[in-house]
């Protein structure tokens, strides 16, 4: 166990059942998704099951179970995306990257995730790129965000 | 205090705080379920006990809602019957409808409920689900297609059995019950003990069937099939057709086995004295070195997998003795006791139990030697009663016939291990004929009060000697913590059983849930006892004299020795 | 009291206005409170807007370069985060107050505009164009020529009650909300009523739950309150997972204080030692805020142990769900907390009487929450005597969609949605003609063209076959598809089912599949699945019927409202999709043909550049032709095609 986690546990003296989801908030906040061995640490920490650990990490949306890209697209789908045309965005993405929601290329290079509101409905349709907003998007300016991030970083293509 | 209620325009009675559906059932008003399960806090998942109530805007769930004063109900009007035949139809829009090919055909509660709603077509129309299935397990087997997640198998692993192997993993419609990581139940902390398969409404849980190897074994001609079975068995068969002691039911069995190919048929009665002797002798050798702690019975094979997953610093207390089934398996197959009539056939055992986890059992490692496994296939009372209908047997018409030599005797002990707190009574009797003599008895008087622990105190020799029995994991458990809290030194014997009930409500035993048929088969098994002459395994005088043959030294009695170790599983 | 000491503001925070019941009357106190509160000023102050949607417009490089230019100019100025005033449309929005004149705002200040507008103003010259407009000021002198803040047509139809210091105080700052007559009446509270006397109080102010329910607060506080347990919990639901709706986030980036006020004299009121905040991790802003505005209270000895030694002991949590729609039902919440799957269990018992560990614990929605100081500072009298006859108070709705003007408004009870759409939202944008208001998705309701005159309010609501909802307020337009939107909600439902109980998960998943099926391919229909279809499609009412009767919890309920509202009120538009297979919206990809006309094309080749699928072919100056088998209608052809060559069916 390295001493990220023990430092992550560490907050969590307590070993409650109702530490479970902040713990595992905080694992995917330093280590970017919940891997096997992670989640059977946790169960080892908090003494529960690792069947329930995963139940309840599969329920909620917010956890990953695999890594994220180096870019993670959060695409906004709330009602105002939606009829501001967000499901075009959506499958403009799902076609320039060959990744739908969950997914991360196979570079590593994009990820995409769908959530359900980010709350900056009059700006739709958004998308979140690693904490920068790109916001009244068009085809055509989805594209060049999109181009504009490979650009930077074809050197991973390159090397692929 | 009791009220009255209105149901369907007929007041009938009810206590303060009872839920609704026990009155409605009490006065024998049909409300389905599928999720409800007696002894359980409701779940509220499947929705079909829904019951119109006056006053309310939807309708209420019965299993949940606490029976009130004066409450107007309607259980069968057209709002309800609508909505209970579409939830139904709804479970089926999906459903994989291969009836034919399913374990549960024909004893499936949808089935059930699809015909008594006379659903005649597929209403919804989707695609059918096509869930990977899990094979990867010795005894359960998973097809998450046919699963309706009911829960209960979920509630029973965690609340009865405390194991947690499976667990609703994902959301919404995407929701399966599964491992970790949807990985199998192999490396899952699954004991085996079948309890999910004996509360699943269809065939999303069954057991892992050896019936197609023992036909081929039958069948063939390079085998020499020999059935062991179990006491706990022939109850629960005993049960099943109603039958009378006097109907001599291991006699039947016998009968059909040899008709269906066995060669031998042999009674695990006899194995289970010795593993009750072998345990007794253990229970006085500690008592002599003055050992404390008390010792756990080793014969539940889901019980010893629960130890060595979760709690391993306990099995250096656990017996070493091996369980009936392994002994006899053994017998059998090393000390050419049976010799097959034609030298190209193969010893092939097949044991009959009331138990999946045995099947798990038969493949662990310490089970085998050189290679060769002590018993070749298990089959639970279910895998029994359908290999009878496929050979058109009815065994109310046979004549009873004896077990084979020379595994033909057996004590009662073998039928007090089926059920909960027998072995107990078996171990101490014999401990008292070992240290005694076999003339001598001693009073084991159980407690009759259902909330008192299970113990009972006797006085055997110079010592007072206490025995314990618990069954279901759940409430081992919290009897294994009491043990350790009180620091208790009083207590030399715990009897273990994985399931509630012990073999009695085995995950062999034909798929019914209830808390009733447990007891009936316990009831069965007493019955049984009365009959058999040999009271205690000393008095079993073919078995000692098989010991006494084959195991002349201390040492050759090791053979008969298992062991544990701890297990690393996805826990 | 000296202003730049900490110590001594708290000191007399606590001591003169507090726990001052003649605080009022001092006009001393007034006077040092408007210098805490930043209305009288020693050096000018900047507010720049930086919450959610604020950061999404650009606020936060707006506020780096404003640092950078105080620094620069090495100004004696106060730059301050500030929250959100509710105009989404004028991000980023700046303040600027300079000692002795009235504040202004200034709107879409983005960052490349700093060091010019700065100058300007600094100068006491307002830059032209950007001026938004000023606020009220008792002390100060108003700037000639600029409008007032409150008389924007945005401002004007509403009234803000709730959202009174949203956007003005610096949300991280306990002696300003005090200033400004915050944590007076929990003060109060706690030293003169008893907890029975706020929940009558409460219930007798009528306040309803804006959660959906609209159930009176009061009456489920007295449940609790008379339940005998040795803990009790309450719970502010601020999880707000409705798409579309962010009042809450709203409430709690730009006045955290406010939140916990409320919480705590609801916490008092049924004897919780312990009260929860639960709300969205994606929240993150107002998280970190909520947790900041915790921590100095705390400093101020206003919430913890032993408050104001009345041996009154609140502990309040900040909780971060993780992301699951159903989280909004209360029993789910209660299971999320506890760190499970958020299922949502049986009623009764009722989380009043048994809930959160089996202890009794109110869950109150974050909006309905924050009246609870206004109630308790002004009486309950003054309470209904806003809003109308039923509904009492003011509503948050996150107004957006196909309006002029949008983002959080706050408006009386009673207020027609004309007046919001055409008044506050300034109309529909483009000219185009207003088609629905999507209110919310819990409530899958509709206001349509016809039923534009219905107020706020939950009854007049319920005759239009509507429901309050959430406070999402989506405006949408001819450009829209109903069943389209009716799809999506469907979907939402099917993906944010927990899948406990069968209708529910069941009933959405077929629900979406059936009305797909609707808006698929016509090439793909055989007979066989035209007779599906249109069983499907006969089935859709009684499925939801049974869905509404049957479900576990709201969720299930709510999930078929969008269908059946959409089939209530577009019932020709639903048809077109079933029957004539065409989507008068052009919005149903599936439902579209796109072909080239021939004599129109000159082969230009901008269509053929842009499609994303290589279905057009076609050689340079030829006319073009679209392949159907491959064309995903995703309109770019449409949208190039500068001689109107591309038909669209």
């Amino acid at each position: 166990m390295d001493s990220k986690l023990t430092s992550i546990f560490a907050r969590f003296p307590n070993k409650q059942r109702d530490d479970l989801i902040p713990m595992l908030h905080e694992i995917q906040d330093k280590y970017g998704f919940l891997s096997e061995d992670l989640i059977v640490e946790a169960g080892k920490y908090l003494n529960i099951s690792v069947n329930k650990i995963y139940g309840v990490a599969t329920f909620y949306d917010n956890f990953r179970f695999g890594p994220r890209g180096k870019f993670h697209i959060r695409l906004c789908h709330g009602t105002a995306c939606h009829v501001a045309g967000s499901s075009n965005i959506l499958s403009e993405i799902e076609k320039q990257l060959k990744i739908s929601n969950g997914e991360t290329d196979k570079y590593g290079l994009f990820s995409l995730e769908i959530v359900s509101c980010i709350g900056a409905c009059g700006l739709a349709p958004l998308i979140e790129i690693n904490d920068e907003y790109h916001a009244n998007l068009t085809l055509d300016s989805l594209k060049n965000i999109l181009n504009h991030y490979r650009e930077n970083h074809n050197t991973i293509y390159e090397d692929q | 205090m009791s009220f009255i209620i209105h149901v369907n325009n007929t007041p009938i009675e009810a206590k303060e705080g009872e839920i609704l559906l026990d009155v409605l059932r009490r006065n024998g008003i049909k409300i389905p379920t599928l999720c409800y399960m007696p002894g359980f806090t409701p779940s509220g998942a499947c929705r079909l006990c829904v019951v119109e109530m006056e006053g309310k805007r939807d309708l209420i769930t019965s299993c949940s809602y606490p029976a009130e004063e004066d409450m107007v109900i309607k259980t069968n009007s057209h709002r309800v019957m609508k909505a209970k035949k579409s939830l139904v139809e709804m479970l089926l829009s999906n459903h994989p409808d291969d009836c034919l090919y399913c374990e549960r055909n024909g004893n499936c509660e949808l089935q059930w409920l699809a015909e008594e709603m006379n659903i005649k077509e597929r209403k919804y129309f989707s695609e059918k689900k096509t869930d990977k299935r899990d094979h990867s397990s010795p005894s359960v087997y998973r097809d998450p297609a046919k699963c309706i997640l009911c829960n209960r198998c979920v509630r029973v692993c965690e609340e009865v059995q405390l194991v947690t192997a499976i667990e609703f993993i994902s959301r919404g419609n995407k929701t399966t019950v599964n491992s970790a990581f949807n990985k199998g139940l192999n490396i899952s902390s699954c004991i085996n003990c079948g309890q999910c398969i004996m509360v699943c409404p269809t065939g999303a849980l069954v057991d892992i069937s050896h019936i197609e190897k023992v036909q081929s074994a039958l069948t063939g001609s390079k085998k020499y099939p020999v059935a062991l079975v179990s006491p706990a068995f022939v109850a629960s068969i005993t049960e099943q057709l109603n039958l009378k002691p006097s109907d001599k039911p291991a006699g039947l069995i016998t009968a059909a086995l040899h008709k269906i190919g066995f060669k031998k048929v042999f009674d695990l009665g006899f194995s289970s004295d010795i593993n009750v002797k072998l345990e007794a002798m253990l229970l006085k050798e500690r008592a002599e070195k003055k050992i404390k702690k008390p010792v756990f019975s080793s014969c539940c094979p889901a019980w010893i997998k629960y130890a060595e997953e979760f709690i391993p610093e306990m099995i250096s207390d656990i017996s070493i003795a091996k369980s009936p089934q392994q002994i006899l398996g053994h017998l059998v197959k090393n000390h050419n006791n049976v010799t097959p009539d034609d030298p190209d056939r193969q010893l092939y055992t097949v044991s009959f139990m009331a138990c999946v986890a045995n099947k798990f059992e038969a493949s662990r490692e310490e089970n085998t030697h050189k290679g060769i496994s002590e018993i070749d296939a298990t089959l639970t009372v279910r895998e029994f009663n359908k290999m009878l209908r496929s050979f058109g047997i009815n065994i109310l018409r046979l004549a009873p016939e004896k077990f084979d030599l020379p595994f033909n005797s057996g004590s009662n002990a073998g039928l007090k291990m089926s059920y909960s707190g027998g072995k107990a009574e078996a171990v101490a009797l014999e401990l008292n004929n070992i240290i005694n003599d076999t003339k001598s008895n001693i009073k084991f008087t159980p407690p009759k009060n259902p909330g008192s622990k299970k113990e009972v105190k006797v006085q055997i020799g110079k010592q007072e000697f206490g025995f314990a029995w618990v069954s279901g994991i759940a409430e081992a458990q919290k009897y294994f913590d009491e043990l350790k809290a009180a620091n208790r030194t009083d207590i030399h014997y715990v009897e273990v059983m994985a399931c509630q009930g012990g073999c009695a409500g085995g995950g062999g035993q034909p798929i019914h849930w209830s808390y009733e048929k447990p007891r009936q088969r316990k009831k069965s098994a007493q019955d049984l006892e009365k009959n058999i002459k040999i009271h205690s395994p000393s008095q079993n005088t073919m078995m000692e004299e098989h010991l006494l043959k084959f195991f002349s030294s201390g040492d050759d009695l090791k053979t008969l020795h298992t062991r544990f170790k701890k297990r690393e599983v996805l826990k | 009291m000296k202003i730049n000491d900490p110590k001594s503001v708290k000191e007399f925070l606590i001591q003169r206005v507090l726990l001052n019941p003649k605080r009022d009357n001092d006009p001393d106190i007034a006077k040092h409170l408007s210098y805490i509160s930043k209305e009288r000023l020693i050096k000018p102050l900047i507010y720049v807007g930086t919450t959610t949607c604020a950061k999404a417009a650009g606020a936060v490089k707006t506020f780096d370069a404003i640092s950078e230019y105080i620094e620069e100019h090495q100004l004696d100025a106060d730059l301050v985060k500030g929250g959100c005033a509710g105009n989404c449309k004028v991000e980023p929005l700046v303040d600027i107050q300079m000692p002795g004149k009235a504040r202004i705002s200034f709107q879409n200040v983005t960052y490349e505009k700093v060091p010019v507008f700065l100058d300007e103003i600094l100068n006491n010259h307002v830059p032209e164009g950007l001026v938004l407009g000023q606020y009220r000021n008792p002390i100060y002198q108003p700037w000639d020529d600029v409008p007032y803040i409150d008389e924007l047509p945005f401002n004007k139809g509403q009234k803000k009650l709730l959202m009174s210091n949203c956007g003005i105080i610096n949300p991280v700052s306990v002696s300003e909300y005090i200033a400004r007559g915050g944590y007076q009446a929990f003060a109060d509270t706690i030293t003169h009523h008893t907890p029975a006397r706020v929940c009558d109080i409460v219930e007798e102010s009528m306040l309803a739950g804006r959660g959906g329910g609209a159930y009176i607060a009061g009456k489920k506080w007295k449940i609790s309150l008379n339940a005998v347990s040795d803990q009790k919990y309450f719970i502010c639901n601020a999880v707000e997972s409705d798409p579309g709706s962010y009042m809450n986030r709203v409430i709690m980036e730009s006045d955290p204080h406010r939140v916990i006020e409320s919480l705590l004299i609801a916490s008092y009121a049924i004897g919780a030692s312990k009260a929860f905040i639960f709300t969205r991790s994606e929240f993150t802003l107002a998280i970190e805020r909520l947790n900041q505005a915790l921590k100095e209270a705390e400093d101020y000895g206003i919430t913890g142990h032993n408050i104001f030694d009345s041996g009154v002991n609140i502990h309040i949590v900040v909780k971060e769900g993780a992301r699951a729609f159903v989280c909004g039902e209360e029993t789910a919440l209660n299971n999320s907390i506890e760190g499970k799957r958020a299922m949502p269990v049986s009623k009764p018992p009722y989380p009043a009487i048994r809930g959160l560990w089996n202890k009794p614990t109110i869950i109150n929605n974050l909006e309905t929450l924050i009246n609870v100081p206004l109630i308790l500072k002004n009486g309950p009298e003054w309470f209904k005597s806003i809003g109308n006859e039923k509904s009492k108070g003011t509503k948050l709705f996150s107004l957006s969609g196909k309006v002029n003007n949008y983002g959080t408004i706050e408006v009386e009870m009673g207020t027609s949605f004309r007046d919001i759409i055409g008044k506050i939202g300034g109309g529909v944008r483009e000219e185009k003609a207003f088609k629905a208001i999507i209110l919310g998705i819990n409530s899958g309701s509709y206001i349509t063209p016809e039923t534009l005159d219905t107020i706020v309010d939950f009854e007049a609501l319920k005759n239009v076959g509507s429901a309050l909802g959430s406070g999402a307020c989506v405006v949408v337009d001819e450009t829209s598809c109903m069943l389209d939107i009716a799809k999506f909600f469907t979907r939402f439902f099917k993906n944010e089912s927990c899948g406990k109980c069968i209708p529910c998960r069941e009933g959405t998943a077929r629900m979406l599949e059936i009305v797909e099926s609707a808006t698929r391919k016509p090439e793909k229909d055989n007979s066989f699945q035209t007779l599906e279809r249109f069983k499907g499609i006969m089935q859709l009412k009684g499925m939801a019927d049974v869905m509404k009767d049957t479900s576990l919890c709201s969720l299930g309920k709510s999930a078929p409202n969008a269908i059946l509202n959409m089939l209530a009120n577009f019932k020709t538009e639903f048809d077109t999709h079933v029957f004539e297979r065409k989507c008068p919206a052009s919005v149903c990809r599936d439902l579209k043909t796109y072909t080239i006309d021939v004599d129109l094309c000159t082969g230009c080749t901008a269509c053929y550049k842009k499609c994303p699928v290589d279905a057009i072919i076609g050689s340079p100056r030829q006319p073009h032709f679209i392949v159907q088998d491959k064309c995903i209608a995703c309109n770019a052809c449409f949208e190039a095609c500068k001689f109107n060559a591309v038909l669209v069916e």
